[in-house]
């Protein structure tokens, strides 16, 4: 299944610094404040997987308008990739904030703790930390990683690894409404 | 569920999958922490990789006893703990009544399911679920888990970054996750993480 696997080693200092202005950013639950820190390609793989995703929930009976505002001028599933990706992103995650009233709440209180780092490339790391939490009034600690990646002489973070979840998420609460 | 197929971008996918994801999620990302097993087991970052690969092999090939035999034992104990009441809720069902006794080693009430050591509730559980939720058996066969390496914290614990594919082909779904193992004595043990509010959930589905 592998061959051999990175060892951790320390983060690059950079890369560390980018990941802060990232959770710092992340913390305030306005997702227009995480653009300038994530991968740009990115956006557009999220843009496209949750489209798709959508689209399916439309096929299934699921109106557009659920999405409220957060979409504007996107009358059909098609109109959706006209949006420029980072506003999609910006107007998808607002609305999952909408539907899921807990989440901003648990996004504002989760205290990341860098345990270490893969550095897979020159251009690729991969952080470990810790995600102090509160959710439900309940504290939990998962491990969670984060893709950083370099674009150009800037560390961004990556959806790599992430968009899938978040498109469970989506086609979660479409299909709870359409229950 | 209608399967439907929409093409996006050039992605075609199936709602299956993002409808059993969840459950997948639950059971693999979540669930996922291992032992090493027998007296050969040692402390040293490779054995604790091989366990990871023996872990995902044994969920790909739905061997929920040998998958269960590489959970810390404490975990173990835990999820019986806590998975008892709901096969008491299932045990009420005629139909369940035909049925459990299958996959948990015969027991034919809630006495005996409860008096199951926690290996075999674990694996009995695991086989019920696989086939309570539709497509979650072929979801499980088509997963798998490339290790990118390893963090290690303190002495005792190790954390592994693995990306999870679950589908096939297009459908395939990338899940960046941490598998945390942990050291006692002289094993590798790790984890039973899981999410009793999802798990119950799952079962409910």
């Amino acid at each position: 299944m592998v061959g051999a696997i990175a060892r951790a080693e320390q983060p690059p200092p950079e890369v560390v610094e980018a990941f802060q202005r990232y959770n710092d950013a992340d913390t305030t639950c306005i997702i227009e404040k995480l653009i300038p820190f994530m991968v740009p390609a990115d956006l557009g793989v999220y843009q496209r997987t949750m489209v798709y995703v959508i689209g399916m929930a439309v096929e299934e009976g699921v109106s557009l308008k659920v999405f409220g505002n957060h979409f504007r001028n996107a009358d059909s599933v098609a109109d959706l990739m006209t949006i420029d990706s980072a506003s999609f992103y910006v107007g998808c995650n607002n609305w999952l904030m909408d539907a899921m009233p807990a989440l901003k709440e648990t996004n504002r209180s989760i205290r990341k703790k860098l345990i270490g780092a893969i550095n897979q490339s020159p251009d690729k790391v991969y952080l470990v930390y810790r995600a102090d939490m509160e959710i439900s009034g309940v504290s939990v600690s998962p491990m969670t990683a984060l893709i950083m990646k370099r674009v150009g002489s800037e560390w961004l973070a990556s959806l790599e690894g992430t968009t899938d979840k978040i498109a469970d998420q989506v086609w979660k609460i479409l299909m709870r409404n359409q229950k | 569920m209608r399967r439907v197929s929409v093409q996006c971008a050039g992605r075609i996918a199936l709602p299956h999958v993002w409808a059993t994801l969840r459950v997948l999620l639950c059971l693999i990302v979540w669930l996922t922490s291992v032992t090493a097993r027998g007296e050969e087991a040692n402390v040293r970052p490779d054995s604790a990789r091989i366990v990871v690969e023996q872990l995902v092999s044994a969920m790909q090939e739905q061997d929920w006893g040998t998958y269960s035999s590489l959970v810390h034992p404490q975990h173990l104990s835990s999820f019986r703990q806590f998975m008892l009441p709901v096969i008491k809720v299932l045990d009420s069902t005629a139909e369940s009544r035909e049925i459990l006794p299958i996959y948990f080693d015969g027991a034919k009430s809630y006495a005996e399911f409860a008096a199951l050591d926690s290996v075999s509730f674990f694996a009995g559980t695991m086989s019920l679920l696989t086939r309570l939720a539709p497509g979650l058996s072929e979801l499980f066969a088509s997963a798998g888990s490339e290790i990118i390496g390893s963090v290690e914290e303190g002495r005792d614990t190790t954390h592994f970054v693995c990306m999870i594919h679950a589908g096939e082909g297009d459908h395939t779904a990338n899940i960046l996750d941490v598998v945390t193992l942990i050291r006692s004595g002289s094993r590798w043990c790790a984890n039973l993480r899981f999410d009793p509010e999802r798990l119950a959930k799952a079962f409910q589905k």
